[in-house]
């Protein structure tokens, strides 16, 4: 099935937790926010949501300096 | 017919040129601003035009500087921006710029949220002077946005930022301005207004180190109500160091997004 990960296609086995994700595509899930279809993921939600086909999803990594 | 003069109202039996509206006034000027743009002594003045008469060179009186600071941006603008309230997270490199430019703008009420002081190498990107080294950065910005503009409110607090204390810092303002150094800081923002303020309007930054091009950076949403701005990769360290022009455009960024918020709607 195919979900949308920061603008791109990517083509995975089954539906899955958020996290799990993330460690299959060698994503380091700290200091990252979700955002899953339109609605906001904050990391501790990682292992509780499910991907399903055709999500889309934006990662927002924040970064030190200012 | 009714004009507006330099923010008072002003009754004319027949249309004027600027020329002749200064005079008969008995005011000098050089330069002539009508509705927010400026215009040739021979426009001939229509009802309801907002007209701004500035002579270089002056110091204007005291009853017409609020009105004169803000006249290129129009009356609507300006009243708007005048009436709202931002709060600003972190004084540094991106929180100084901020305000400074909301400042410029005429935003009527900022509240500066900061617990350190100026030190000498803040002064390569953030907006403070060497004289004001060792004061509260809340302080010395205060200072430095009421020089810019002594009409805005500006409330300061100088205080650590925690998950104790933020929601009670941050609730009740139109726009959280996230503009703090560190990544925790910046994700306990985030996560506590997400949780306990969700529908909080909040602008953050991400990766506004070194000095890369400024067209990597970017505007990313999150939810409806946050956006993030920078280019989300480069962390400052000992190998990529914060410099001011980086800085600024992010910061530039974060307060043109605030008025467009603020603004949404305005013809």
């Amino acid at each position: 099935m195919n979900i949308t990960l920061n603008g791109k296609t990517y083509n995975i086995e089954k539906e899955d937790y958020l996290i799990n994700i993330l460690h299959s595509l060698n994503i380091n899930p700290e200091n990252i926010i979700a955002e899953i279809n339109g609605e906001i993921y904050t990391k501790e939600m990682f292992a509780e949501k499910l991907i399903c086909k055709n999500d889309v999803v934006e990662l927002v990594k924040f970064v030190g300096g200012g | 017919m009714k004009v507006s003069v330099n923010g008072n109202e002003i009754i004319l039996a027949k249309p004027l040129n600027l020329y002749d509206l200064a005079c008969f006034l008995n005011m000098e000027a050089d330069v002539f601003i009508v509705n927010s743009f400026p215009k040739d002594i021979s426009y001939i003045v229509k009802e309801n035009d907002n007209i701004s008469l500035i002579k270089k060179g002056v110091m204007p009186a005291k009853e017409h500087l609020e009105h004169l600071l803000c006249c290129r941006q129009g009356k609507n603008i300006t009243d708007i921006l005048k009436n709202s309230k931002v709060v600003i997270c972190g004084c540094g490199g991106l929180g100084s710029h901020v305000a400074i430019s909301l400042a410029r703008t005429g935003l009527g009420n900022i509240k500066l949220i900061d617990f350190d002081v100026v030190e000498p190498s803040n002064i390569n990107r953030q907006y403070y002077f060497i004289n004001q080294i060792g004061r509260y950065k809340t302080d010395a910005l205060k200072e430095n946005i009421n020089k810019i503009n002594p009409y805005i409110h500006v409330e300061t607090k100088n205080v650590m930022l925690d998950n104790e204390n933020i929601i009670n810092e941050v609730a009740g303002f139109q726009v959280i301005v996230e503009c703090f150094d560190n990544t925790k800081s910046k994700l306990m923002l985030m996560e506590n207004c997400i949780k306990k303020l969700p529908h909080s309007f909040i602008i953050g930054a991400s990766g506004v180190a070194g000095y890369f091009d400024t067209d990597i950076i970017k505007i990313k949403k999150l939810g409806k109500n946050i956006l993030i701005v920078g280019d989300f990769e480069n962390e400052a360290s000992e190998d990529l160091p914060l410099m001011a022009p980086r800085v600024t455009a992010c910061a530039s960024i974060q307060a043109n997004e605030t008025i467009k918020y603020l603004l949404q709607g305005v013809k």
